[in-house]
């Protein structure tokens, strides 16, 4: 709303900040009143109240961090206490169901959406619209709370952004006559937001050990072997809509010292396969090895080869990589 | 003045770059675990036959040319040596010192750190060379054969066994 207010404007500069600040204090005023619990009493003021049903209106879950979107994290907002108290002769004779159901969801999927009570595992919504059983409460139990949560499950298909669901809750009375059953029906809603962040990710392998250049490599006549290692996975994703492109550098190596090729030997003789294409012998400078489309996360298995020869004195060698994922 | 701050952090919300960038790094090592040797020896040598006349002028017979030896190591120095085994005909007078008839030397080092060479012609077996690694080196050798008027008609044959050692 706030936003369309802005973007409605075609006033002067001055006037376009009084009114953004108004809109500002909009919004934070009612940032601030939705957090706070509120009972709402059933039937509304008017009628003897039989239900009252305490909770929180607003729930504020927070931000998606790519840790969130890359694993399988709960986003979870506030724990919050659900209150019923029910009296008179609807708490001693009637049983009660409370349902819930999501009514909108600005994300592509319902089944994302959760709520928890008491720290069990999370529900979700099977669809838009449709009421799900939260729980029932037998005649004969006035009052009933829980620890009450909702959160989201983000992915990594979620583009940056603020989301938002609402959720409606009913308390019914199955077992009253239907004339009355409207009457006592008691109906209140929660909404949750949170934001998703512009999240890149990459994860790159631990440590690789080629192993030893033995004899069995050293066979000038017939050409030297090579050691090689293969399948160490990165894992790239983002949910920019531009996706990614990963770059490879050499960063450092070391050698012994007697090494006379030195740094431009070492790494002439060292190349790098990735995802099961061609070996590419490395040099200075960066290459770019893959494009990645966004909202997925992608797995690439990577090789590395070093190809021996005579100038391969002993001692200890290797090289530090740097992967490097950026928007194109 | 607090007007204007939270007007700017208002619009920020809804705008922003998306361009972004995460680095990670890799590391991978390997060892070298020792030092060897490999070494190329030229194939049979025919050095011709001895005939009256050469017998006169020039009194041997002799093969400079093109009998490469080479030396290829991952190893800080390495040493060349050579031993000899001697199978004149049936029938020779002195099938032992016969052998000091044959010679052999390095004639030229073409290629890699050689430090030392035999470049005078010699007999019997002994040290050939002496270089650094790592690397590949080659040396050409000569062969030479004094003929000696003890030396009966027959088939002369000089087997040369070369012996690469590195550290």
């Amino acid at each position: 709303m706030y936003r369309a207010i802005i973007r409605s404007l075609s006033c002067t500069p001055p006037v376009r900040l009084k009114l953004v600040l108004v809109a500002a204090l909009l919004v934070f005023a009612s940032l601030g009143r939705g957090e706070e619990e509120i009972t709402l009493q059933f039937p509304p003021p008017g009628s003897e109240p039989l239900t009252y049903v305490s909770f929180r209106p607003e729930h504020h879950l927070g931000e998606a961090d790519a840790e969130l979107l890359a694993g399988d994290g709960w986003l979870a907002g506030p724990v919050t206490t659900l209150r019923v108290v029910r009296t008179s002769f609807l708490a001693s004779a009637y049983s009660a169901q409370i349902s819930v159901r999501l009514v909108s969801l600005s994300a592509s999927r319902p089944q994302a959406v959760g709520w928890r009570m008491g720290g069990d595992a999370w529900q979700v919504f099977p669809r838009l619209g449709e009421w799900v059983p939260l729980k029932s409460l037998p005649a004969g139990l006035a009052e009933w709370e829980t620890e009450f949560q909702l959160g989201y499950h983000p992915s990594l298909a979620d583009p940056p952004g603020l989301y938002r669901f609402r959720l409606q809750f009913q308390l019914d009375y199955p077992q009253l006559p239907e004339v009355i059953r409207t009457v006592y029906l008691a109906q209140w809603e929660m909404v949750a937001d949170w934001r998703v962040g512009e999240v890149v990710i990459l994860t790159v392998h631990g440590p690789v050990a080629l192993g030893e250049v033995g004899a069995e490599l050293f066979h000038p006549q017939l050409g030297f072997g090579a050691l090689e290692a293969s399948g160490y996975p990165i894992w790239v994703g983002t949910n920019l809509a531009s996706g990614l492109v990963v770059t490879l550098r050499p960063h450092s190596v070391w050698f012994p010292a007697q090494f006379s090729p030195g740094r431009a030997g070492l790494l002439e003789d060292f190349s790098v396969r990735f995802q099961g294409g061609q070996y590419l012998p490395l040099r200075e400078g960066t290459v770019e090895v893959a494009e990645v489309a966004p909202f997925v996360l992608h797995e690439f298995l990577v090789s590395y080869r070093y190809q021996a020869d005579e100038q391969d004195v002993p001692g200890e060698y290797g090289l530090i990589l740097e992967y490097t994922v950026s928007t194109p | 003045m607090k007007g204007i701050l939270l007007a700017v952090s208002l619009l920020m919300l809804w705008g922003g770059s998306a361009w972004a960038q995460d680095s990670g790094t890799a590391q991978v090592s390997w060892v070298v675990a020792g030092c060897w040797v490999s070494l190329r020896a030229h194939g049979e040598i025919e050095l011709g036959v001895a005939s009256g006349e050469t017998f006169l002028e020039p009194g041997y017979l002799e093969d400079t040319e093109d009998n490469p030896l080479t030396v290829i190591t991952n190893c800080w120095s390495w040493t060349l040596t050579a031993s000899l085994r001697w199978h004149p005909p049936a029938g020779h007078p002195d099938p032992v010192a016969g052998l000091a008839d044959f010679q052999w030397w390095v004639v030229e080092v073409l290629s890699g750190e050689v430090e030392g060479w035999q470049a005078e012609p010699r007999a019997g077996g002994g040290w050939v060379a002496t270089g650094r690694g790592p690397g590949e080196a080659t040396l050409l050798l000569g062969y030479r054969y004094n003929l000696d008027p003890q030396d009966v008609p027959g088939v002369y044959q000089v087997l040369i066994t070369y012996t690469l050692t590195g550290e």
